[in-house]
């Protein structure tokens, strides 16, 4: 560089300028998988990262930097260790692009939130990488910085120059979205398959993911795993993407299950113009247990399972389970949701007896109650009159007051009270300092 | 050539059975005797309920466990629901083993009845209780035929959301058995509720006669019949009301 070495000099200026200049071929193939290598290092700064050919990097940050403590430190960190480089932090990435080409090497850009428009005001439009043939008819025309070309009317601009020069702009003010390819990482458990002529019947694509499940169930279970959440990437001709996600609840392994899984879903798939390739992912698998078969070669207990991963599917998660017992004596806390194929846990006796049907949060009421002591002798529930005709002694339950949430609910009495019609209500009596003047009823379940 | 002597030989016109998968005894009485032997498994029964009891179905709910309790501990019981309420120390007072139940919570009555009918073609479970408002004609029988399918019993608890919309809806005609029930007034002991009183009525029955009764449900430990009856009831139930008050 001090001896006046350019690039796009030829090379025998350059062997006349310094006469023990070093030469190689070019090698653009080399250098981009570098550059892909490099990008995956920066995989420990931010998940997203991807190669910027032939000669940058990007680097989503975003909720990244407070890890390294701030944006700046961020960068000082990443430009000792990858010097020399040239760094620019700005909320788009084309901003970041145009400042990262006007910092130095041992300085670094970084535009504060919602300034990056300003930061690049001044920077001439080459940086907002526009084509070198549309740049040189904007300089011809005066047009030199990014600011100038702010002030005209976008639609004259288009008319002029095509819609390149508005489309990069907006991309680097973040008004249009930028497409940046990020680094995927390696699938393992990855079958794909391309059709010669594309696809958009339910039966084809339905035949081809048969075909997919087989060739990945088959490694599966190569190596004794299953699946728990597999994805189907369907890749339009018009090149967008839909994807179905499949989850089950036991590892899985059979090609036939898996494939009935996606096919139960395929009506929320677009085929649109018609797909032409077909990927299927395993993104979680775990080994298989091993299974018992009967003495006729049937496997036991596979129906269940089955059958609770279409429905898992269909609904979704949280919808199915079963409910295991909790060690509290609050009423609403004494049980929680387990997943249906968790092993059965045995029950405790109930302490006293418990309604059929616990409301999800006690429903206050109007009760009248004789003496503050005595169980209502009315109440009035849901703008219903009940006249209570029997009440059994009270069951006092004491808040946990571990719990913050309980401090203002120190105990709650609940009576098993019946109406003249015969329904059983469990009704309790809460105050807060236990004057008569605090107190409140509460409607919590029903017997049968 | 058997087709050439009886042209119907190979298909079946004939009513199919109305207890083709065995039935569960009720009182061992009479109950048992207008159901024809008892209440058939493996088939669809319906339960209706009126007033506060159809937004709750609790009463519904008290008839049916002592009869789930007793079905083998093979496969699990299914439970489907809008609002999943059901409190499973409760149910263990009424001798149901809460680890046998699995449930589903539905947002809309016509996804309850496709689970349903997804879980008994399934023949995965040994019951499956839906709780639904409003439900079709052809949803009822389409319930009705995955009953058959693996012999799976199938339960549908009219049950509609609180405050919102009506409460009829019309009875499923597929249903061999369609019940209404509601709470009866039980014997106070000492001032307190007595045990569980329900007053069932048998509105409909193939292959056996209509009937209403007052029955006490009985835990699985404590008797062999999943209900004592206390006492018949020859009058229609507007009757009732007036007589238990005088």
């Amino acid at each position: 560089m001090a001896l006046g070495i350019r690039r796009g000099q030829s090379l025998s200026q350059a062997q006349a300028l310094c006469g023990t200049l070093l030469t190689d071929t070019a090698d653009p193939l080399a250098d981009a998988a570098a550059l892909a290598d490099m990008a995956r290092w920066c995989n420990r700064i931010s998940p997203l990262t991807a190669p910027d050919l032939p000669d940058g990097l990007w680097i989503d940050i975003a909720g990244c930097a407070h890890l390294f403590g701030g944006e700046r430190r961020l960068a000082e960190r990443l430009q000792q260790r990858l010097a020399p480089c040239r760094l620019a932090i700005a909320d788009t990435a084309g901003a970041a692009w145009a400042l990262a080409r006007t910092a130095t090497r041992t300085e670094i850009e970084i535009a504060p939130p919602g300034q990056h428009a300003q930061a690049i005001a001044n920077l001439p439009t080459a940086l907002l990488r526009i084509e070198t043939r549309i740049v040189a008819g904007l300089h011809h025309v005066g047009l030199r910085s990014v600011e100038a070309l702010l002030r005209l009317p976008r639609a004259e601009i288009t008319a002029r120059f095509g819609p390149e020069p508005v489309r990069q702009l907006d991309r680097a003010l973040g008004r249009a979205s930028e497409p940046i390819s990020w680094l995927q990482p390696e699938q393992e458990w990855r079958v794909q398959r391309p059709f010669v002529e594309p696809i958009s019947t339910p039966e084809a694509l339905s035949e081809a993911l048969m075909l997919l499940a087989q060739e990945l169930c088959a490694r599966l279970e190569a190596l004794r795993l299953g699946g728990t959440r597999f994805c189907a990437r369907f890749f339009g001709i018009d090149g967008g993407e839909q994807t179905l996600i499949v989850t089950a609840a036991a590892p899985l392994h059979k090609p036939l299950r898996l494939a009935r899984l996606f096919v139960d879903r395929l009506d929320a798939v677009e085929p649109g113009l018609g797909i032409e390739a077909l990927a299927v992912v395993a993104e979680a698998v775990a080994p298989l247990a091993l299974s018992q078969s009967a003495l006729d070669d049937t496997a036991e207990g596979e129906e269940l399972p089955e059958t609770l991963d279409t429905l898992t599917n269909r609904l979704g998660a949280l919808r199915l389970w079963r409910p295991e017992p909790q060690a509290s004596h609050i009423p609403e806390r004494s049980w929680v949701a387990r997943s249906p194929l968790a092993k059965p846990v045995r029950w405790p006796s109930p302490p006293g007896r418990r309604p059929l049907r616990l409301l999800s949060k006690p429903e206050p009421i109007e009760a009248m109650a004789l003496v503050p002591d005595d169980p209502p002798i009315r109440f009035r529930w849901r703008g219903a009159l009940h006249r209570v005709r029997a009440a059994s002694l009270p069951e006092r339950i004491a808040a946990e007051w571990w719990r913050r949430s309980d401090v203002e609910e120190r105990f709650r009495d609940y009576y098993r009270v019946e109406d003249e019609h015969g329904t059983r209500f469990w009704v309790f009596r809460t105050s807060q300092s236990g004057e008569a003047a605090s107190i409140r009823w509460f409607m919590h379940g029903l017997f049968g | 050539m058997a087709s050439a002597t009886n042209p119907l030989a190979g298909l079946h016109f004939a009513t199919p059975s109305a207890k083709p998968y065995g039935v569960i005894a009720m009182d061992g009485g009479q109950i048992d005797a207008a159901l024809g032997g008892g209440l058939a498994l493996g088939v669809l029964h319906e339960f209706t309920a009126t007033g506060i009891e159809a937004e709750h179905a609790t009463a519904s709910t008290a008839f049916l466990l002592p009869l789930l309790a007793r079905l083998p501990d093979t496969k699990p019981i299914f439970w489907l629901a809008r609002v999943c309420d059901l409190y499973p120390p409760g149910l263990m007072c009424l001798g149901l083993d809460p680890a046998r139940l699995i449930q589903l919570h539905a947002v809309s009555d016509n996804e309850a009845l496709a689970c349903a009918e997804t879980l008994l073609r399934a023949g995965i479970a040994n019951a499956v209780v839906a709780e639904v408002g409003h439900a079709g004609k052809l949803a009822g029988r389409r319930l009705q035929l995955a009953c058959l399918e693996h012999g799976t019993s199938g339960f549908v608890l009219r049950r509609f959301p609180y405050g919102v919309g009506t409460r009829t809806s019309q009875p499923l005609i597929s249903a061999i058995t369609r019940w209404r029930i509601a709470p009866a007034a039980s014997a106070p002991y000492l001032g307190e509720p007595g045990e569980t009183r329900l007053q069932a009525e048998l509105l409909h029955a193939r292959g056996g006669v209509a009937g209403s009764w007052i029955v006490e449900p009985q835990e699985t430990g404590n008797a062999a019949h999943p209900f004592r009856l206390v006492a018949a009831l020859a009058n229609p139930p507007q009757n009732l009301q007036r007589r238990l008050a005088s």
